[in-house]
């Protein structure tokens, strides 16, 4: 392939203001843009409706934007159909042709592509073997587990080894063991190819755990997008912080910024701190967003302390998780083991909670990005 | 088998009447259970047994029964066991004949008998008629004599023709309507020689039904895959109204639509009018009593059974799988021919087998819009039930035809269940 003075390196893949809308009115994704580097594993994450299988279908060239472009190392591709975009997609429930072999489903895009029977052969073998299953070659999918299954369907979508592989919720069918293996393979297998990954989930944890970068879709637009940790530890809006893991938002007013330290008030009248962002303003309103792990009882009341009252105590084996209300009406919950100081507090009973000015954001009052 | 056992087991302990441990009983519950759980099928199977399967027997009977000649003569039959076939038998038989037909002359079967001969012998009915004119006169006293006066009256009797038949069918079933119905030459002259009368050539009468059939199937599956597809992958209302526009006719008497396409096909008809109107032709074409009727007529009324069952089988195909195609590089056209269509062969199987299977049977249609003589085999199995009143061969004709459709169907049906049992 030659690539001639790209500006972007070879395998960029780039979205340009892409819009979907059916009606004309309502915009399924709104105004997106997206870069996605070679060799990257990119997961687009949200709720059901969020325009994030909008997008990987506009990628794979199901449904058309629009507006906007989509380019692939500089050629415009958003108006090419599905089968000159060199891209391999994995379906949510597999989408293998049952009519057809393993090893006929795994050839099939060679066969289409006119490769030699034999050297058809050697790749259908090698990509079998990549994920283990050269002894099921002549089986029909139907005689497979789900997790064989989606594993012949990695492999046929591998096989002639597309520019840019799409994933729609590929594991979404499997139970969870089964889940996690298959994750952690094939987050193994795209870094050993050095495969470019688009891949499509609604299970927070699976983009946690497999993806370099995460972007989450909320109301057709990228609400934020970033590593697993940049999302996790400083979500952007109210909207990824509470998709994202659990979360407590507290509404407050800023009543003092020093240096990086805000300090805000509560409602129940007591003054909190929390970490400097672009959105605290002296006397506005401020969301401040803690984890519940970073939140802890504390002996009694004293600066920074926020008073509450234990309303449930949920036991998950490895952590326990204690409702607190506090005295402004607002709910948090608090992750603790369960052999730490205060936990096992009895229902109705008054707490005082406490946070590390560091683990605690200013955020966005408003939702979410529109 | 454990497991097997096991149920048996669960079901005698629910009942509480069978000792544990007991295979007879807990087989036996097993069975009063399976029995039970089909007691509500009960009308049905209690219908199809009365107006399926026992008129089925009636007529499978009917079509081996050949009683008349077993009834009426005996004692004729078992005389002429002797007789080699050659030249005349001797005359004691005649003398024995004459007897039998003197009876059945009093028991008022004579005509039955006649006719039964008639089918199977020039001019069978009369010499029956002319024996029993002899039988009723009397004169015949002694064998010689009664020879002498059945030779006189009708040479036929001094020929072998008539008594091979009544030798050959001495037993009270027989393949002979079979063997007709299946265009065999079954009539002999008086010299037991195949006659030269030609009758109906049934085995024409199959294949321009399996033809009609084989036609309106082809149009339907042509026009009705197509169709299928496009309303088991539209959304919204497109696929709903078309839909709707196939179902349409079946809410419309057979009778009714097939005079509407009378109005439509005869010379002064919509569609001549049509044709002139926008100069297509200047005479008007005879469109009605022709096969082409026939044909297009069945097609309109077997396309919404050609299509149901395809659609069925299209609507279970992922759409998924056809991008799946897609993405793997194969165009719409291709993709569809490799992924699409082999996962709707069991439809498309299980449609035409269902049009192919009915269409043998069209009577009505062919016997209003097509031509007289063009008919199809139910046109003569009706015929040959209320006008020629010959039950053994209608039932005959109906037996090949059933056996026939069912020979058809049995490998389309093996491949339509591989097929639903390779899909999950």
């Amino acid at each position: 392939m030659l690539i001639t003075a790209a500006q972007q390196p070879p395998g960029h893949i780039c979205l340009r203001g892409v819009s979907k809308s059916y009606d004309g009115e309502t915009f399924i994704v709104r105004d997106l843009d997206l870069d996605i580097e070679k060799g990257e594993f990119l997961t687009l994450l949200g709720p059901s409706g969020s325009g994030k299988t909008t997008t990987l279908m506009m990628l794979a060239g199901f449904e058309y934007p629009t507006s906007g472009s989509i380019a692939f190392d500089g050629q415009a591709m958003h108006d090419r159909p599905p089968e000159k975009r060199d891209i391999g997609m994995v379906f949510q429930n597999y989408a293998l042709f049952p009519h057809m072999s393993v090893a006929e489903n795994v050839g099939y895009s060679l066969r289409v592509r006119g490769v030699d029977k034999a050297e058809r052969d050697r790749r259908v073998a090698d990509a079998l073997r990549m994920v283990q299953l050269e002894q099921f070659a002549e089986r029909k999918p139907a005689a497979m587990s789900g997790g064989q299954q989606q594993r012949v369907a990695l492999a046929r979508a591998l096989v002639f080894e597309p520019r840019l592989v799409l994933m729609d919720e590929p594991l979404g069918a499997l139970d969870k063991k089964l889940r996690e293996d298959l994750q952690l393979e094939i987050r193994h297998i795209a870094d050993k190819l050095d495969l470019t990954v688009v891949y499509v989930t609604h299970d927070q944890s699976e983009a946690l755990t497999m993806s370099d970068r995460i972007a989450i879709f909320n109301d057709g637009k990228i609400q934020q997008i970033g590593t697993a940790r940049d999302i996790y530890i400083r979500p952007a809006n109210r909207f990824v912080a509470s998709f994202v893991g659990d979360n407590n938002c507290l509404c407050a007013q800023v009543i003092a910024i020093d240096g990086d330290v805000v300090r805000a008030r509560l409602p129940g009248g007591a003054v909190v701190s929390a970490r400097q962002t672009q959105h605290a303003r002296i006397g506005a309103a401020a969301t401040i967003s803690v984890r519940p792990e970073d939140l802890h009882f504390c002996g009694g009341e004293a600066e920074g302390v926020v008073k509450g009252r234990v309303c449930d105590v949920v036991y998950y084996g490895d952590q326990l998780r204690t409702h607190v209300e506090l005295s402004d009406g607002a709910l948090v919950v608090i992750k603790s083991s369960p052999g730490a100081a205060h936990a096992g507090t009895q229902v109705g009973a008054p707490v005082f909670l406490s946070w590390n000015a560091g683990q605690a954001w200013v955020l966005d009052p408003k939702q979410a990005n529109q | 088998m454990r497991m097997k056992t096991a149920q048996a087991d669960k079901a005698a302990l629910d009942r509480g009447t069978v000792v544990r441990g007991c295979a007879v009983g807990a087989a036996r519950g097993e069975r009063m259970q399976a029995m039970r759980s089909a007691l509500p099928a009960l009308p049905l199977l209690v219908f199809l047994s009365c107006f399926l399967v026992l008129p089925l027997i009636f007529i499978f009977h009917t079509a081996i029964s050949d009683r008349e000649i077993a009834d009426n003569l005996p004692e004729t039959v078992a005389a002429l066991q002797d007789w080699n076939g050659d030249g005349t038998p001797p005359p004691e038989v005649y003398a024995i004949f004459l007897g039998e037909i003197g009876k059945a002359n009093e028991r008022a079967t004579l005509r039955q008998l006649g006719r039964r001969m008639g089918y199977q012998l020039d001019r069978g009915m009369n010499l029956i008629q002319k024996a029993g004119g002899v039988a009723r006169s009397g004169a015949a006293t002694d064998a010689a004599a009664a020879r002498t006066a059945l030779t006189d009256i009708d040479p036929a009797y001094a020929a072998p023709g008539i008594w091979t038949i009544v030798k050959q069918h001495g037993s009270p079933y027989s393949t002979f309507y079979l063997g007709w119905a299946a265009g065999f030459q079954t009539k002999l002259d008086k010299d037991g020689r195949p006659s030269m009368e030609t009758g109906y050539d049934f085995r024409l009468f199959y294949l321009r039904t399996i033809l009609i059939s084989l036609a309106v199937t082809a149009l339907t599956l042509v026009v009705g895959y197509p169709l299928a597809y496009v309303i088991a992958t539209s959304r919204g209302w497109v696929g709903g109204l078309m839909l709707f526009c196939i179902l349409l006719p079946f809410w419309t008497s057979l009778l009714v639509r097939t005079m509407s396409w009378i109005v439509v096909l005869q010379t002064n008809g919509v569609l001549n009018g049509v044709l002139t109107g926008i100069g297509a032709v200047t005479e008007p074409v005879t469109w009605l009593y022709t096969r082409t009727a026939t044909i297009l007529v069945m097609f309109q009324i077997q396309l919404p059974f050609t299509v149901l069952p395809m659609l069925g089988v299209m609507r279970a195909i992922p759409p998924s799988h056809v991008r799946a195609a897609r993405s793997l590089g194969a165009g719409p056209i291709r993709a569809h021919f490799n992924v699409y269509f082999p996962q709707a062969v069991p439809g498309i199987a299980a449609g035409g087998l269902l049009t192919f299977v009915l269409c043998l049977g069209f009577y009505l249609t062919p016997a209003l819009v097509g031509g007289a003589s063009d008919q199809m085999i139910s046109y003569f199995i009706a015929r040959f039930t209320n006008e020629e009143l010959n039950w053994g061969l209608a039932s005959a004709l109906s037996t090949l035809l059933v056996v026939g459709a069912g020979v058809c169907a049995l490998p389309f049906a093996r491949l339509i269940s591989r097929h639903s049992s390779e899909r999950k």
